[in-house]
């Protein structure tokens, strides 16, 4: 495990007690990868939001599997579950709040994926939501099996 | 997720917070949060020594300072990490919540 060109995945139950397992992983796959820390930091941010989106909407989910697919300064996360088909690339973006009473209290977790990313894909593969994330400039990833 | 308060110059409740302020940190401190929010007018929330920030513990931050501020009150972030000061930038929480890059500059917010 570790070498730099090598996908890897973590496989979690749908439940917030999971989440140290999910950062401790990328933590230990982004030092095995020599990850810039700031990718790293941006992939834990990433992964917990969209992990939790599931665990938080998509009750039919039994387990959410992550991948990550490292390359120097790129990487691409793949995330997939068996829940309810939901394509979060559709949800259209916030506005910007003109004033704190204004401001909505959600829909941050999706934006703030967006803006720490370089792109987003959905696709239903099967009873399988697919989705990747990517960072740099990332090429599809190579799917292994694991 | 540990919380603690203390009350310092001019009656400012100083939110001293640690940890991870993500789903399971919010949980934790949720509760505590809401009942100063109430009740007080001058909070102070210190996040030097938060090691991240989640969408969620956004959101305890925002109910909090709307609540805060719809009395007239005042609600303030200090010291962020880097990393937690550019989550807060990126989801526009600083154009919102007056942020400062450490509790004694925070304080001064509080100076009649």
């Amino acid at each position: 495990m570790g070498a730099s060109n090598e996908s890897a995945a973590l496989t979690l139950g749908p439940a917030p007690h999971e989440i140290p397992r999910l950062k401790e992983w990328l933590r230990a796959r982004g030092a095995a990868d020599r990850l810039e820390p700031e990718l790293v930091d941006q992939l834990i941010f990433c992964a917990e939001e969209l992990f939790m989106n599931i665990v938080s909407h998509n009750s039919a989910a039994r387990e959410i599997r992550v991948v990550l697919d490292a390359r120097g300064p790129e990487a691409a996360l793949t995330i997939e579950d068996q829940g309810t088909a939901f394509d979060p690339t559709k949800v259209p973006p916030p506005t910007k709040p003109g004033s704190l009473e204004a401001a909505p209290i959600g829909g941050l977790g999706l934006h703030l994926v967006r803006q720490f990313s370089s792109g987003m894909e959905y696709a239903r593969v099967g009873p399988t939501n697919r989705l990747v994330i990517r960072f740099g400039s990332a090429a599809t990833p190579v799917r292994r099996s694991t | 997720m540990d919380m603690s308060v203390t009350v310092v110059a001019d009656g400012v409740q100083h939110i001293g917070l640690v940890g991870a302020f993500d789903v399971n940190g919010a949980a934790d401190v949720d509760l505590r949060f809401a009942a100063l929010a109430g009740s007080k007018d001058k909070i102070l929330v210190d996040l030097t020594q938060v090691a991240s920030l989640a969408s969620v513990g956004m959101r305890t931050l925002l109910v909090n300072a709307k609540v805060v501020s719809r009395r007239g009150g005042k609600f303030v972030l200090a010291g962020p990490k880097p990393v937690v000061e550019k989550a807060l930038q990126t989801a526009g929480i600083t154009d919102l919540i007056p942020t400062y890059p450490d509790v004694t500059t925070a304080m001064r917010a509080f100076e009649s």
